[in-house]
């Protein structure tokens, strides 16, 4: 049906995709959102949490791919509900990528403009990246994941170092007493990650590429847990930098940890530019992968050419992500696609899963 | 006609990707390194700005004063030693510190920028005045000021601390300097930065700011403010020596110096502090709250005076041991004194440990904590351990 499909992946260029996926704009505001949500310090055990259950949530979407081999949710749904209802679940996860996208791009735009790039108009910053994305989502689903596999040793070390140098503002106290106030408020703060893991949706069209289908699961679970980690880390690190008062006041708390500190026995002495420069790659390859996913979906339910669908997209994402009208809309807007990632793949892959025993679809 | 496209793209990129959309030479700006503020007291330069008609609708309520760098050889030759300060202070009086920052603008030509700002010193009269987050409100939301700025508090007008410093050395640094030397002396509290304070404001909690006093051409640490959670006000200070004994119920001090006179012999006796801790130990019976500090130290002598240079043995050393252990005592005491009945805050971490140690009895004590630690009883338990006499190993005589 598609050229693209011919382009294979393996597995572990998949679970890094997966990795780069779910790592995004999300770090940055994580740690204020879950601590809104629940208000203890113990707010890193919902970080865990959500992990698990979008590995849960994530096992169901794998399983439900695997009886489709070498096909995309765009494609199949319509074997399971019918041709409209699975052409029009089809256009939602097309959008909801859609939205992600947009999404990060906005995220990074504020960031940028605020903190590195001050006086450089947001739409030049976001031409650059959206152009780029699209060539490089031009080259297909190989291209994306080798740009994905050569960014990550660079933002996982600079990650690290300033993990560890951001120890030197880190307090235990802050963190303390360790479920003080019960599971309740930890259970609360677990519905404020699901914007963060966003990560079974994107095996929805991944699995297709694998060359290995079978071994889906492993990228499903490793590609969850590195992500976790990392949250946990930037979650643990700006509580006990901030204590639970204090971040709940930081707009992008994750940078102010960066911000919070400095040092004089390394070239640089401070790293907020360091981290966001590194950071802005990692957002760019969610973008990509978002991108690639909803024109990917688009042209397998409409039977249009990937890459005009690719084109056709570009300013749908700008314009999504300009209707945002302010900063509060963005976080807003953040909420409501957790929202919907919940509704979509947390909730909607259990019965399409059920259907399709039921009716016998696939082997 | 290839080549052509190729250099037309090449053009083009130079123009396009060239990537100093905003840029400024560092020369011409002006770094801000310290900000002093203080109760609006209007300086001669202002006064005179207002009678010639400068002035602009406004509450007189604080006196911003900046300190800005002066770069090496932006100033040229300097003929004669009358100049040779390397920075400059400009003040400032408004009711908002955002505007006040920028009218001055209209006394400079060089942009103002905040990347190193060091420190802020918030004079006495203001800090009792009004609430800190409200004073650092900007700050804190800003994007070029970094939430590491360290905060300080001053008896008397803050200004003035900002405009001494021996030559060639810039105030703003020489203050976040001297925190460097807490591992040598333990009258200096740990430095406390603007990440560090947005959490205790929001959450009214209390917590102590570093004093610093100016007195003719020299600033000096002495002592610490203290500001109350609930109201984010400087309700007092804590002078040196309760300082040190606040650094003694904490642990947090580095290294330094423990003086006390034997009671027996009437001789000097210092220690030199090499590691200090301390836990503070909640115990709830029924609804009795109690303390227990248990402060451990290691350390040497460093001055220890007797007639006849006795050898400093085993029996002498716990000895001392014992006297030094009732000067920590005596000083920890004193401090929790003054936070007890005079101050009425805590501002040491009992609340803290009692809520990591009894968090469900926290949770019914926290809303009036500061007052209903007043009440509660403290027992200290000192251990010091003499491990070593330096290079001589008998009294001085």
């Amino acid at each position: 049906m598609n050229a693209e499909v011919k382009d294979r992946i393996t597995t572990t260029q998949a679970t890094i995709m997966m990795v780069n996926y779910i790592l995004a704009a999300g770090i940055l505001t994580l740690p204020r959102t879950v601590v809104q949500a629940s208000g203890t310090p113990d707010v890193w055990i919902s970080v865990i949490l959500g992990g698990i259950l979008s590995m849960l949530t994530g096992a169901v979407i794998v399983r439900l791919n695997q009886r489709f081999p070498g096909q995309t949710f765009f494609q199949y749904s319509r074997r399971i509900i019918g041709k409209p209802l699975g052409v029009l679940l089809g256009m939602v996860i097309a959008g909801y990528f859609l939205c992600i996208a947009s999404y990060e791009i906005r995220s990074v735009q504020e960031v940028t403009v605020f903190f590195l790039l001050e006086g450089t108009p947001s739409w030049a910053f976001a031409f650059a990246f959206i152009w780029t994305a699209l060539y490089l989502c031009r080259g297909g689903i190989n291209a994306v994941s080798r740009m994905c596999r050569l960014i990550v040793p660079i933002t996982w070390t600079v990650f690290a170092i300033v993990c560890l140098l951001s120890l030197k503002v880190f307090d235990i106290n802050n963190l303390r007493p360790v479920l003080g106030e019960g599971l309740g408020p930890v259970w609360k703060g677990v519905k404020p990650t699901s914007l963060t893991f966003t990560a079974g949706e994107a095996l929805f069209f991944l699995i297709a590429f694998m060359d290995k289908p079978k071994k889906a699961m492993r990228v499903l679970v490793v590609g969850t847990c590195i992500p976790t980690f990392f949250y946990v880390a930037a979650v643990v690190l700006t509580i006990g930098a901030f204590s639970v008062d204090g971040v709940v006041t930081r707009t992008w708390p994750f940078l102010d940890l960066i911000r919070s500190f400095e040092v004089d026995y390394l070239i640089f002495e401070r790293f907020e530019s360091l981290l966001l420069v590194i950071w802005i790659m990692q957002i760019f390859c969610t973008f990509c992968i978002a991108f690639y996913g909803a024109a990917l979906g688009m042209s397998q339910i409409l039977n249009k050419k990937f890459h005009n669908c690719l084109f056709a997209l570009l300013p749908v994402v700008y314009v999504i992500s300009e209707i945002i009208p302010s900063i509060n809309a963005l976080f807003a807007f953040g909420t409501g696609i957790g929202n919907w990632a919940i509704v979509l793949f947390g909730c909607m892959p259990l019965p399409l899963l059920i259907i399709a025993r039921l009716r016998r679809i696939g082997p | 006609m290839k080549r052509a496209g190729v250099i037309m793209m090449l053009l083009a990129a130079c123009v396009l990707l060239s990537a100093c959309w905003s840029s400024t030479p560092i020369e011409d700006l002006n770094l801000i390194v310290g900000i002093a503020l203080d109760s609006a007291d209007e300086t001669e330069v202002e006064a005179g700005f207002e009678r010639e008609g400068g002035n602009y609708p406004k509450e007189d309520k604080i006196s911003c004063t900046y300190q800005f760098m002066i770069p090496q050889g932006a100033a040229g030759p300097q003929k004669g030693s009358s100049q040779t300060r390397n920075f400059n202070n400009i003040t400032e009086t408004g009711d908002s510190i955002f505007e006040a920052i920028r009218e001055l603008l209209l006394r400079t030509n060089r942009p103002l920028n905040g990347y190193h700002l060091k420190t802020v010193v918030i004079g006495e009269q203001l800090a009792r005045s009004m609430n800190i987050s409200e004073l650092i409100g900007f700050y804190t939301r800003d994007n070029n000021i970094r939430p590491n700025v360290l905060l300080l508090v001053s008896r008397g007008r803050a200004r003035d601390v900002l405009n001494n410093a021996l030559p060639g050395q810039i105030p703003a640094f020489v203050l976040e300097g001297i925190f460097n030397n807490r591992d040598r002396n333990t009258k200096i509290w740990e430095p406390v930065s603007m990440a560090m304070v947005v959490g205790p404001l929001y959450g009214k909690t209390s917590f102590l700011l570093q004093n610093v006093n100016s007195a003719g051409k020299e600033p000096k640490f002495a002592g610490a403010g203290v500001i109350k959670g609930k109201t984010g006000k400087l309700i007092g200070f804590l002078d040196e020596s309760e300082l040190e004994g606040m650094v003694w119920v904490t642990g947090k001090g580095k290294g330094g110096v423990l003086k006390t006179y034997d009671p027996d012999r009437d001789k000097l006796l210092t220690y030199e502090i090499k590691s200090m801790s301390s836990k503070i130990k909640a115990k709830v019976e029924g609804d009795d709250i109690s303390f227990v500090v248990n402060i451990k130290s290691s350390g040497r002598y460093a001055e220890v005076l007797a007639s006849g240079g006795k050898k400093l043995d085993k029996a002498w050393v716990e000895k001392d041991e014992k006297t030094l252990q009732k000067q920590v005592e005596k000083l920890a005491q004193s401090t929790v004194d003054k936070m007890q009945h005079e101050l009425h805050v805590d501002v040491a971490g009992f609340g803290k440990s009692l809520h990591i140690q009894f968090p469900s009895v926290w949770r019914k004590v926290k809303e009036d904590w500061d007052e209903t630690f007043s009440e509660i009883p403290v027992t200290y338990e000192v251990n010091i351990d003499i491990e070593e006499y330096g290079a001589s190993g008998i009294t001085a005589d």
